[in-house]
């Protein structure tokens, strides 16, 4: 079975239900998300990347450019999987929030003493942000999303935190005029690397 | 009391040039002696996550009056704002931290020795468009004029640092 053929085993009226009752903003994680053997071919791709650090006042990582027109055959099956009508139908009937046209997609790398600090994604035409995580960390390791409640459009406390676990898919939507969706990445504090492949759908 | 060099007339004249010319001065074993006199004061965490996290004290005393006295000294008014701040694991300020508005300059009294490689250097863009980064170092003071692109930051203490920490002065005008 292709990944596109294995959306139709995921409930979306279930997955969409969770993602609109999410809190403290509407988000939602599926485990197991692609054939665990293509998952593995584009871990072991993703990791053979060339990253860049990049660091600012908000974060300091590694990523690498954009994916949309990579020749390797593994991160270009994922890229085009990722943007086809198929998969960008597969999120519109999840969230529910209009219908998706672009896509664009990163592979990040988050080391020791690597974060993102909390922010909101708005950007115009960003509706969804989306990351599948490689590799897996557990409580102490730090590198887990953390999802801030708000407050007057500034965020109070951490209300949840998503542990990366390798093929967990996560969707959140982006901050808008309506919308606050403060997140963070808390920094590794282990000698681990952290690795993601995701970007913005709008 | 501030290094006597420091209060030389000619020495604040070429300060002023150095500050005009580049937009931020730093001078180096600012005061000489002990200033054990703010060793004992307490902490309280400080945190709005998208704008800062760390931990601030009241300030009063000797060190106040001499720092006053040094900023008038180049013309920089009476008028400041000061708080002392510490810095330790998981802190940082970011570009847009709403305390950094207004004024027109920035100073920062650094009060012990760091190492660069856990984070909390601090950041912001000379007049001439360069990314400076300054280590916090004991008995250093920085001047910072304020522009448009100054964008100053305090970078994320990582878990490097451990159980270390580091105390400023911040003040702006």
């Amino acid at each position: 079975m292709g990944n596109i053929a294995r959306l139709e085993k995921f409930d979306v009226e279930l997955l969409s239900e969770n993602f609109r009752e999410a809190r403290p903003f509407s988000h939602i994680v599926i485990d197991n998300f692609l054939e665990e053997n293509f998952f593995e071919r584009l871990r072991k791709a993703v990791g053979e990347l060339e990253f860049e650090e990049k660091f600012s006042d908000l974060f300091f990582f590694s990523q690498t450019k954009d994916l949309d027109s990579m020749e390797n055959e593994v991160i270009k099956e994922f890229y085009e999987f990722i943007s086809s009508r198929k998969f960008l139908e597969f999120t519109e009937n999840i969230t529910l929030l209009g219908n998706f046209s672009f896509v664009d997609m990163a592979a990040t790398l988050y080391a020791r003493g690597n974060y993102l600090l909390p922010h909101d994604d708005t950007v115009e035409n960003r509706k969804l942000a989306y990351m599948l995580y490689l590799e897996d960390f557990k409580a102490g390791e730090g590198a887990e999303l953390a999802l801030y409640d708000s407050l007057e459009r500034s965020p109070v406390d951490i209300k949840k935190t998503i542990f990366p676990k390798h093929n967990r898919l996560v969707i959140f939507e982006v901050g808008n005029k309506d919308v606050v969706s403060f997140h963070e990445v808390i920094e590794v504090v282990k000698d681990k690397k952290r690795f993601t492949i995701g970007g913005w759908i709008g | 009391m501030i290094q006597g060099g420091y209060l030389d007339s000619e020495i604040i004249t070429e300060m002023k040039t150095v500050l005009d010319r580049n937009g931020f001065l730093r001078l180096d074993d600012f005061f000489y002696g002990e200033i054990s006199f703010i060793e004992e004061l307490s902490f309280a965490r400080k945190k709005v996550a998208d704008e800062y996290a760390y931990s601030v004290s009241e300030i009063s005393g000797d060190i106040v009056d001499w720092l006053k006295r040094f900023l008038q000294s180049i013309s920089l008014g009476e008028d400041w704002e000061f708080e002392l701040q510490k810095f330790s694991h998981s802190d940082y300020t970011l570009i847009k931290d709403s305390s950094n508005e207004g004024g027109e300059y920035l100073f920062y009294y650094f009060l012990d020795e760091w190492n660069s490689e856990w984070g909390g250097n601090l950041f912001f863009n000379s007049l001439r468009g360069e990314q400076m980064k300054i280590t916090p170092r004991k008995n250093t003071f920085l001047l910072i004029k304020k522009n448009s692109e100054t964008k100053a930051f305090i970078q994320y203490v990582t878990s490097l640092a451990e159980r270390n920490s580091f105390r400023i002065i911040c003040g702006k005008i």
